[in-house]
């Protein structure tokens, strides 16, 4: 009898999930995927509320567009994979490895790509990411060495299968770790590049537009701040944050045109940025103290 | 030791049994809706690349779900909205950081996918919503919504 109730009260639950699946503000471990009503000023319920941050991949590319000559330097070297062992150093890690990665890539510099993909392969397997799901790509990578863009759709399946697997198994803040890390890399590849061409207005640009990701990343990390894993690395995100805040950038109305054949529509609008030398010279020690934090 | 007068052994692994299955059935609906994102969703960003992130949940009719991304300057993009059959068509929109619609499908014979080119770098929100059902004798259709965000390699 005891049992039948528990039954009773399991399907009961199970029908109020069902209802209301989509409502319950969740624990820090699932900041990923925030889910909360809230009200806008149309009196609409949101369900739920995805914060994405641009691809290591994205952001690699748009930064070294400049065509800024090949730094090995720049990157963390693959032998500090074994250096790793905390679930959060080796998610922010992978996120790093990954940024290296597209950087090799984009510089054609296929051995390294191979090298990078290993030690993401390793970080994985640490991070109990079943093979199947996180890193199979290393026999494909070498099949297609001569293939640029097989080699990017190797870097995202990677992340996909990762971020994925995370998701599912709710290591939502695992996942947001390596996008953090991803992003923190690729701002390390823009402020060097500007130490080495500090009129490059087009980069200079670049690093203040990383305000809205910026944004994202502060709504990701808010509900794990009191995580201990960022307790020495989320005060310096706060900072960088009030520095992002004071970045200025204003844009004029946008015209809206679709290409009838290729059904392409572009999104025609200048935008006015307002960032100081100082403002760049702060967020270039910041995010070196940062990733001197998450590599070291 | 008063947890074991009034339920045996038994009737604890049986609870135990239940909970577990409980649990794991909502993630066995986390489970289906990843697999139809990597199944139906994913093939129809090609030949954009995928950016890697999964964006999928369970929606009821008349929930409204967003995605809020920084989209690059002059980079192509293509966002994929993509909803499990028993949903019907799912209706979309990309909104700008003032709140301005720049595109919604319920123009375009409500598509399931977008492609576009922006000159700036801008915050923009996908917002997705599923339409409820006209008239009041038919179930709440719920099944899983999927976002994805692909771009092309401008190198």
């Amino acid at each position: 009898m005891k049992l039948f109730q528990l039954v009773f009260i399991l399907s009961i639950l199970t029908l109020i999930y069902s209802c209301k699946n989509n409502t319950k503000k969740d624990a820090v471990d699932d900041i990923n995927n925030i889910e909360f009503d809230a009200e806008s000023e149309q009196d609409k319920t949101i369900t739920k509320i995805f914060l994405n941050l641009p691809s290591p991949i994205e952001l690699t590319n748009t930064i070294l567009s400049t065509k800024n000559p090949y730094n090995p330097e720049l990157l963390n070297p693959v032998e500090k994979v074994n250096n790793y062992s905390t679930t959060a150093k080796l998610a922010l890690n992978f996120g790093i490895f990954g940024a290296d990665l597209c950087y090799c890539r984009v510089y054609d510099q296929l051995q390294s790509s191979i090298s990078y993909l290993s030690a993401i392969r390793k970080l994985s397997e640490k991070l109990q990411i079943p093979e199947e799901e996180g890193a199979e790509t290393i026999n494909r990578i070498e099949e297609n060495m001569s293939n640029r863009d097989s080699i990017f759709h190797i870097i995202s399946e990677t992340y996909a299968n990762a971020d994925g697997y995370l998701k599912e198994n709710e290591r939502d803040l695992t996942a947001t770790f390596i996008l953090i890390g991803g992003w923190v890399e690729g701002m390390h590849f823009a402020v060097n590049l500007i130490e080495e061409n500090s009129d490059n207005l087009i980069l200079i640009n670049k690093i203040a537009e990383q305000k809205y990701s910026y944004q994202n990343l502060m709504s990701l990390l808010e509900g794990a701040k009191d995580n201990s894993a960022l307790i020495e690395i989320y005060p310096l995100f706060e900072k960088l944050d009030v520095i992002f805040k004071n970045v200025e950038i204003t844009y004029e109305e946008p015209i809206i045109v679709t290409d009838q054949e290729t059904k392409i529509t572009t999104i025609d609008n200048d935008s006015k940025i307002s960032i100081t030398t100082e403002q760049i010279k702060e967020i270039t020690q910041l995010i070196g103290e940062i990733r001197e934090k998450i590599i070291g | 030791m008063n947890v074991f007068k009034l339920y045996n052994m038994k009737t604890i692994v049986k609870l135990i049994i239940l909970i577990t299955i409980f649990v794991g059935f909502q993630n066995f609906g986390f489970s289906q809706c990843k697999t139809f994102t990597k199944n139906e969703c994913k093939p129809k960003l090609s030949p954009y690349i995928y950016n890697g992130q999964l964006n999928s949940a369970v929606l009821n009719e008349g929930d409204i779900a967003e995605l809020m991304l920084t989209f690059y300057s002059n980079q192509d993009y293509r966002i994929v909205v993509c909803a499990a059959e028993e949903m019907d068509a799912v209706n979309f929109r990309l909104i700008d950081a003032t709140g301005q619609e720049l595109f919604t499908n319920a123009d375009h014979d409500m598509v399931g996918h977008w492609d576009f080119h922006t000159k700036s770098t801008q915050q923009l929100t996908v917002e997705v919503s599923v339409p409820e059902t006209q008239g009041g004798d038919s179930l709440n259709k719920s099944g899983c919504v999927s976002i994805l965000v692909g771009f092309l390699d401008n190198q």
